[in-house]
């Protein structure tokens, strides 16, 4: 915890609001929906690309405030990511837990090859994932986006909550429909509202790939959810 | 044709098919398709538990600290120069407490005053050869800072009857043997052993092998087992997982991972019973007390874990925890 190496307080002020669901700076930019698609392609913040770099070399060092600083940046991503694939909040907590284990013990054999550590830690989350569901008697829990939808933020209107709701349980079903690569996309892309060059790198896919996972998925969406329910 | 189509098709296999310039310009103007779109970024508004964000980065630290442990983690670190700083302490220990063995020995000390500790597990002649060493001179050549805890009661929380808890006194194997073991408990002012928990290095008379360690009858290796989950329960009550940490295993952590996952706001815990049930190995029952907040209130839970331990002259370690089934 002490004697960093690296001046990991001044690095971590730099980065990204804990809070946030998005854990790169606005530098990257969370596009519209669909206007990324017209405009140019963005590409990963080197300011951002070199933080992680030197993140990872102090937690590979064995420094623990550098170890946190990657948990504080990732883990709501990861968080939510698993809560929509696992199906509650619980078994959320659990997978995303065993993520970050697994970063710790994957960190002396990690080498640093560019890539977002997002990338890394959703490889992980995959692997944690498909355990999970493995798991027959868990594989039936869905998730109650009822219940998800009472950890948004509070809504003054509470007729308008039940409706948000719905609605909420009835776009994460059509999620669960969608072929693998495209609800993947979906949701790193429009759920979790990474950038096209941090999915692209995440999902070891080229940005036109995923440009255009994107709108096949969201077409297919459109086309589970049906006309009337738009 | 076929060439323009390929222009959209990328390097990659699009599932469903290629992409072709008719689906991009659909769904470039599609207001539909937008709207969707500002739907799907809504669903990313879900909150993240602060609980759960804690448990999880408490986990991760005590993860970190088994691995500095375990010196898997790399060299330019601070707590590794400590830890090794307290191998050498442990070192000096093993040495000192067999001294002073030697000098009660010969000196004829009296044993039955012994209250324990001095050892550290790994050498295999620490717990024996501290038998004569003063409960002062052990309690203070075996603290170890960051891992020495006493195990106290919650006031108003713990289960009626776990009122007096010996210290456990967490230490690590001498160095190369990569192993944690557990020291007994001491007998202190302020904590009171109870009489069913003789301890892995209380030396009973006549129960000493040929090779010089202590053979534990199966009332001490569960006693000893019992004092051991009591304090490992008490720390995930007080969410203290570097505690916690000390006591494990590393076949352990998946296991003590899914106990501290499965209880939200534990107030309490109890020991069940307590089996052997192969050698050392030793089974321990133990019930948590659980506050489970829903949308319709707060219920009152209780869950069950089984601790598999291992418990020998060098101390009790668990090696498994995992979910027993509910009464």
């Amino acid at each position: 915890m002490t004697d960093s190496p690296l001046p990991i307080d001044e690095i971590s002020d730099t980065g990204p609001p804990q809070s946030g669901a998005v854990s790169l700076p606005p530098a990257t930019g969370v596009p519209g929906p669909l206007e990324q698609a017209t405009e140019g392609i963005p590409h990963l913040d080197p300011a951002v690309t070199e933080r992680e770099r030197r993140l990872v070399e102090a937690a590979r060092s064995g420094d623990a405030s550098a170890i946190e600083a990657l948990y504080r940046d990732h883990y709501n991503t990861i968080y939510r990511y698993a809560l929509y694939r696992v199906g509650s909040p619980q078994a959320a907590e659990d997978v995303s837990s065993q993520v970050f284990l697994g970063m710790v013990r994957g960190l002396p054999r990690f080498r640093w090859q560019g890539k977002p550590v997002l990338a890394w830690l959703y490889g992980i989350a995959q692997k944690q994932v498909a355990m999970y569901l493995r798991d027959s008697k868990r594989g039936r829990e869905h998730l109650q986006l009822e219940q998800a939808g009472q950890l948004v933020g509070d809504d003054p209107d509470p007729g308008a909550g039940v409706d948000a709701g719905a609605r909420r349980s009835q776009l994460a079903g059509a999620l669960r429909m969608l072929p693998e690569s495209q609800r993947e996309v979906i949701l790193l892309r429009q759920v979790l509202s990474l950038s096209l060059a941090e999915t692209a790198a995440t999902l070891d896919r080229s940005e036109g790939a995923v440009k255009q996972l994107q709108l096949r998925g969201l077409a297919t969406l459109r086309d589970i959810l049906g006309p009337q329910s738009l | 044709m076929t060439g323009f189509r390929n222009i959209f098709r990328g390097p990659e296999s699009l599932e469903g098919g290629f992409v072709d310039a008719a689906v991009l310009d659909e769904a470039l103007g599609d207001p539909v398709l937008a709207a969707l779109a500002d739907e799907l970024a809504a669903l990313g508004d879900v909150q993240v538990p602060a609980s759960a964000r804690q448990r999880g980065l408490a986990l991760v630290r005590a993860e970190v600290e088994l691995q500095d442990r375990r010196g898997l983690l790399g060299p330019a670190r601070g707590t590794g120069l400590l830890f090794r700083g307290r191998l050498a302490l442990g070192s000096v220990v093993v040495v000192l407490a067999a001294f002073l063995g030697l000098v009660g020995l010969y000196g004829g000390g009296d044993t039955s005053q012994w209250t324990g500790s001095g050892g550290t597990g790994g050498s295999g002649t620490g717990p024996v050869t501290s038998g004569t060493s003063s409960p002062d001179t052990g309690s203070t050549l075996t603290s170890v800072p960051d891992s020495d805890t006493t195990a106290t009661s919650v006031p108003g929380t713990t289960v009626p009857g776990a009122t007096s808890i010996p210290t456990i006194t967490a230490t690590t194997s001498v160095a190369g043997t990569g192993t944690t073991a557990m020291s007994p408990p001491s007998t202190t002012a302020t904590t009171t052993r109870p009489s069913s928990s003789t301890t892995a290095t209380s030396r009973p008379a006549g129960s000493t092998s040929t090779t010089g360690r202590a053979v534990l009858t199966r009332e001490q290796r569960e006693g000893s087992a019992r004092s051991v989950a009591m304090s490992l329960s008490e720390k995930v009550v007080l969410n203290d997982p570097e505690g916690a940490a000390a006591m494990l295993a590393g076949s352990a952590g998946a296991g003590f991972v899914q106990l501290v996952s499965s209880l939200e706001a534990p107030y309490g815990n109890s020991v069940i019973s307590v089996a052997t049930t192969d050698g050392p190995n030793t089974r321990v029952l133990v019930e948590f007390l659980d506050r489970v907040t829903t949308v319709q209130g707060t219920n009152e839970t209780t869950l069950r874990f089984y601790y598999e331990m291992r418990v020998d002259d060098s101390g009790a370690v668990v090696t498994a925890i995992y979910k027993a089934p509910a009464r």
